[in-house]
């Protein structure tokens, strides 16, 4: 099994880790770089242009993709309860978090809330 | 070793540990052995996003647009026509100062909420728009050579618009932690200026001369603002991965080959301004003292003592500040 084969095993099963998107956006980062390195072990002809990566550069993607799913540097930057927690409005990550997950629900009253009082 | 159940993970040092209460990601560790010599490590460097995303030499594959952006055919002032504005060195004379100071006092005019014009939606929105601001016939900027040379981003009005959002982004989150009614005051200034400029260059820059239809791309890019936010906080709050797919949707076009440092390299340029403006207090960020770090520069974290030896700087340098027009109530401790 060649080096390159085996980064981009590598990178596939980190990206099958990856968590679905919450929402539903216009693209998945997950399913669109799937397909790519899937394709790029496959050697596609169709998707020739992928084949021609190195092996350094290789081994940076991976590295990089695995430095993102390990959190490097949202805890190397770790930010504290001053902009998590902003004084301005102290729920509005949970509540946006919330909603974003589906746990909860606002209703019509907490909308028009929000609406006229900006939180 | 940590069951899954107890949702911890363990970074490169064993006396981290980290909660991760809000995100979904699977926990999972790659690479990371716990070793009694960790202790001796040096902690782990980070590089300067621009340092980072040259590392990559992955072959550049254009990404089809589908369209070929029209690109500004003349140029328009930076800021405004106003003279005032433009002119850095301004400065009023001396009795319309006093006169100035007279009516905030008689008055009692709330500087902090009267600032956040001149301060968000100048001082910081030209902070934003230079980030990405090029000209075709022009060199560009060492940030527009960030994007456009380095990340090798389409040189577009839209990317130019994103790479604004983002800032914007940046620069609303800390606005959220200043008190309610300031920050919302300043975030307004900020976006209303953001999109009173986007209006005025599409007419003067790029020649478009139907209202209606900027009028439509207005909203248009109203809709674009909601959504980046919306997916940038998520980001910020939940996992780097899901901030680095939200920058590869929002300032990365959704690329399916784009190279993943280049992402590394923008995420690790949008948390450390974060980090430097989650050091910085209230009162120095409201009077406009915030720079963006370049890219080419690296920020280090600081220590607790760093931090305090900050504050005691900005308490000296804001002590000598008592005209009115200087008054605040916004925080120097936090």
């Amino acid at each position: 099994m060649s080096s390159k084969k085996e980064l981009t095993d590598k990178i596939i099963s980190l990206l099958r880790t990856l968590p679905k998107d919450r929402l539903n956006y216009y693209s998945s980062f997950k399913e669109v770089q799937l397909q790519r390195f899937q394709n790029l072990n496959s050697k596609d002809l169709d998707h020739n242009n992928v084949i021609d990566i190195s092996e350094k550069d290789l081994r940076l993607q991976y590295d990089s993709l695995r430095d993102l799913v390990n959190d490097k540097y949202k805890n190397y930057y770790k930010l504290d309860d001053k902009l998590l927690k902003p004084k301005g409005n102290p729920i509005y990550y949970d509540r946006l978090l919330s909603s974003i997950k589906g746990e909860r629900k606002e209703t019509l009253w907490e909308a028009a809330r929000t609406v006229v009082f900006g939180r | 070793m940590l069951s899954r159940s107890s949702r911890r993970l363990v970074v490169s040092s064993p006396s981290i540990i980290i909660r991760r209460r809000i995100s979904t990601t699977k926990v999972a560790q790659f690479e990371s052995k716990n070793s009694i010599l960790d202790k001796y490590k040096k902690p782990e460097e980070v590089e300067s996003p621009s340092q980072l995303a040259a590392d990559s030499t992955l072959p550049n594959i254009k990404q089809d647009l589908k369209t070929n952006p029209r690109q500004a055919s003349s140029k328009g002032p930076f800021l405004s026509d106003n003279s005032i504005e433009n002119d850095p060195t301004y400065k009023m004379s001396g009795w319309k100062q006093s006169i100035g100071q007279q009516v905030i006092k008689l008055f009692q005019i709330d500087m902090d909420k009267s600032r956040s014009g001149p301060v968000a939606g100048s001082v910081y929105f030209g902070e934003c728009k230079r980030q990405g601001l090029y000209y075709p016939d022009e060199p560009l900027s060492d940030t527009a050579k960030f994007y456009y040379e380095t990340l090798k981003l389409p040189q577009s009005f839209n990317q130019q618009f994103q790479i604004s959002i983002l800032h914007y982004w940046i620069l609303s989150v800390r606005m959220r932690a200043l008190p309610f009614k300031y920050g919302k005051d300043y975030q307004q200034k900020l976006v209303d200026r953001l999109f009173r400029d986007l209006e005025l260059r599409m007419a003067q820059e790029l020649k478009i001369n139907s209202n209606r239809i900027i009028e439509g791309y207005l909203k248009d890019y109203h809709t674009q603002l909601l959504g980046s936010v919306l997916t940038y906080d998520e980001g910020l709050v939940t996992d780097d991965i899901t901030l680095a797919s939200a920058l590869w949707r929002n300032v990365f076009n959704g690329n399916p080959n784009v190279d993943i440092r280049h992402i590394e390299a923008l995420l690790v340029y949008v948390r450390s301004q974060l980090y430097v403006l989650s050091k910085m207090t209230d009162r120095e960020f409201g009077f406009g003292k915030f720079k963006f770090v370049p890219p080419n520069q690296t920020v280090k974290p600081i220590t607790k003592a760093q931090e305090q030896e900050l504050i005691e700087k900005a308490k000296q340098e804001f002590a000598t500040s008592d005209l009115p027009s200087q008054k605040s109530v916004l925080s120097l401790d936090e």
